[in-house]
């Protein structure tokens, strides 16, 4: 409980709804649903005066981002309120049978009662959708530093670490116009050895991004990974599915830098 | 890239308590209007208030930082009452936990003052592995302890005391008074002005040792010396004839006087008899057996669920893990999983008792362990529980669009 006292103490700069380009890390606030940020006061029936619950950030996606994985398989919503419309629900496992990640983004406590919710991007189909759970319902918030940037119009992915320095960069292939690669904000959800299937080369990462259309013939409904390739003489160009490949010696690098719950910003 | 625990105090700036907020309070207590500051440090949502015997503390759970596996903190709470007049006085209290209740009820004694909960969280509570303290404060107002009408003077009809009167010589009538229901009593015999009163709780609530204490209020003495002595009788001793434990302390005027602890061998019901010696200017005291302000409960708490208890857990889980609790003051831990026992062990080894899980066996997601831990003071159970997530191996062709 007192531990709240010093959230909130550190974070009385808080602005909301600014994109994390133009934060740093102190005030920077993730995610496009909206929470007043307000401090607010009531009085208690029993004449306790009590501070209404205040959102603040936790990470500005660009030099430091926190995710957990689910720790209940619980509803999430629109709102921080168990009375708020669902708009998902958390899963332990992702379609490949990996730890489910979630982006953690702002968190904010609820008064009288004094829960604490955490608004978390969800990896589901529309993209962008974002909610809040309990913070009981998730599990430790980890820390990860940088970002990966992937820019259609230049076909080229630049990983930066938590300073902002580039410490990876090559050439990709990207999703052909008629199965564009989706842009917005995304994260990096599983890291995988791609054993026995030559077309994604040695290794693949999953991104919380989906295909912008379903595609009922992907089992896990169209995901977007980031993975090797067998035709690397496509790399750069749009020969993809939505995916992003990469050439087999740049994924093996990037899939060694790269930390799950990394953002990765697609332009 | 880097990744690592999530750690408040060393990503962020700013740390500071929270001020407490004050609004005025009026409870109305048998028969008796206490004013109170009820206190509330906003940020942190700890509020309390109190009566002329005891003072509860609330508090929101603060899940995020609890346990991590949804679990709480429950920190023992230290309490300081600061008398207007006497000694200071400190207590302990730890809240039952799990439950319902993020409460906390302290007994203290009688009178005006100022009382302050102070608790703290090391490192090894907290999931993010930070530690913190903090306070509240509260003042207690007209809680003045009763004295004994001055005078010598029979009221006009039958007085109504707060408590039984049990002079210790008869013929010298003095009050022993409590902040209890009252009792209609005859109508005193005239006393003497001055005349010292002896006001007495027992604490209701049970340290997590068992640990329980009386409280004693001299009041209206000369400079009063002497000891107070406090003896503890079985609730069912009717006669106050069988003591179990007998304490004291010594007198130093007139104030607040707390037993040293006492820990009565078993769980159950108590009640102290306090008794104040007497000197060549005040006479002696004594309480009253079968007194409802003078019962104390032995409840052993349930000890706090701790995740740094279960040792061993990891959030994912490819093919197996090996989970253990220390051994230090552990007499025998019995492990389930899902609901199902696995084993009790009653023997450590290498200070641990632990166990090997071949999760390989088990269906992918979320497991559920937990660890019933018997203590060898055999009054203290432990829960103790830790989910994790099977998964997959990560050599697999993945199911991306390609």
């Amino acid at each position: 409980m007192w531990r709240l006292a010093i959230h909130l103490a550190r974070l009385l700069p808080v602005s909301l709804g600014i994109g994390a380009l133009a934060l740093g890390p102190a005030a920077g606030t993730a995610g496009a649903s909206g929470a007043s940020a307000s401090p607010a006061s009531r009085a208690m029936p029993s004449g306790i005066a009590l501070t209404a619950g205040r959102t603040i950030s936790l990470g500005n996606l660009r030099t430091n981002s926190r995710w957990a994985h689910a720790n209940t398989a619980t509803v999430v919503r629109r709102s921080p309120s168990w009375r708020a419309p669902a708009v998902g629900r958390l899963h332990f496992l992702t379609p490949d049978g990996q730890a489910e990640v979630y982006l953690a983004l702002r968190e904010t406590r609820v008064v009288p009662t004094g829960v604490i919710w955490i608004d978390v991007s969800l990896p589901q189909r529309p993209n962008g959708v974002t909610g809040w759970v309990p913070a009981s319902a998730l599990g430790p918030l980890h820390f990860v530093g940088g970002r990966l940037v992937i820019s259609r119009a230049e076909l080229r992915a630049t990983l930066y670490n938590e300073a902002g320095t580039v410490i990876w960069s090559a050439p990709v292939g990207i999703g052909r116009s008629s199965l564009p690669t989706p842009a917005g904000q995304f994260y990096v959800r599983e890291k995988l050895r791609a054993i026995g299937s030559p077309a994604y080369g040695p290794y693949a990462i999953a991104t919380s991004a989906y295909a912008s259309s379903p595609l009922s013939e992907w089992p896990g409904g169209g995901i977007i990974g980031i993975h090797g390739t067998n035709q690397p003489q496509l790399i750069p160009g749009d020969p993809s599915h939505g995916c992003v490949r990469v050439r087999n010696g740049a994924i093996t690098r990037l899939w060694r830098l790269i930390a799950l719950g990394t953002p990765v910003d697609i332009t | 890239m880097t990744t690592k625990s999530f750690r408040p105090a060393a990503t962020h700036v700013g740390r500071r308590r929270a001020t407490a907020r004050r609004s005025r309070q009026a409870i109305a207590l048998a028969g008796v209007t206490l004013a109170v500051f009820a206190a509330s440090a906003s940020a942190c949502m700890v509020t309390a208030t109190a009566t002329c015997a005891s003072v509860t503390f609330h508090w929101a759970p603060f899940s995020s930082y609890g346990n991590g596996n949804g679990g709480l903190n429950t920190p023992e709470w230290v309490i300081v009452f600061k008398p207007t007049v006497g000694p200071v006085t400190t207590l302990h209290g730890i809240a039952s936990f799990p439950g319902s209740s993020f409460s906390l009820a302290v007994p203290i004694p009688s009178g005006n003052g100022v009382v302050t909960a102070s608790s703290s969280w090391s490192s090894a509570e907290t999931r993010d592995g930070g530690s913190d303290s903090g306070s509240t404060s509260l003042t207690i107002a007209d809680c003045a302890v009763p004295v004994t009408p001055p005078a010598a003077v029979t009221p006009a009809r039958p007085a109504t005391v707060p408590a039984p009167v049990t002079p210790a010589t008869p013929a010298t009538p003095t009050a022993v008074t409590a902040a209890a229901a009252p009792k209609p009593v005859a109508p005193p015999t005239p006393v003497v002005a001055a005349t010292l009163a002896l006001s007495t709780s027992g604490s209701s609530a049970a340290t997590p040792g068992g640990a329980i204490r009386d409280a004693a209020v001299l009041t209206g003495g000369s400079s009063p010396t002497g000891t107070i002595t406090y003896s503890l009788y079985s609730a069912s001793d009717s006669t106050c004839s069988g003591v179990l434990s007998a304490v004291t302390v010594v007198v130093s005027g007139d104030g607040t006087y707390v037993s040293p602890a006492v820990t009565p061998a078993s769980a159950g019901s108590y009640q102290w008899v306090a008794s104040y010696s007497g000197d060549e200017n005040n006479q002696s005291l004594s309480g009253s057996c079968n007194d409802p302000t003078e019962q104390s409960t032995v409840a052993y708490p349930a000890c706090v669920s701790s995740h740094s208890a279960l040792g061993g857990v990891p959030e994912t889980v490819r093919n197996s893990l090996s989970v253990w609790v220390p051994a230090p003051g552990v007499k025998s831990v019995t492990f389930y999983l899902d609901g199902r026992k696995l084993v009790t062990l009653a023997k450590p080894s290498h200070q641990r008792f632990s166990i090997a899980i071949d999760a390989r066996k088990l269906s992918f997601g979320v497991h559920r362990l937990k660890a019933k831990v018997t203590m060898l003071s055999s009054s203290c159970a432990r829960e103790a529980a830790a989910t994790f997530i099977h998964v997959k191996p990560d050599s697999l062709p993945p199911t991306f669009a390609g």
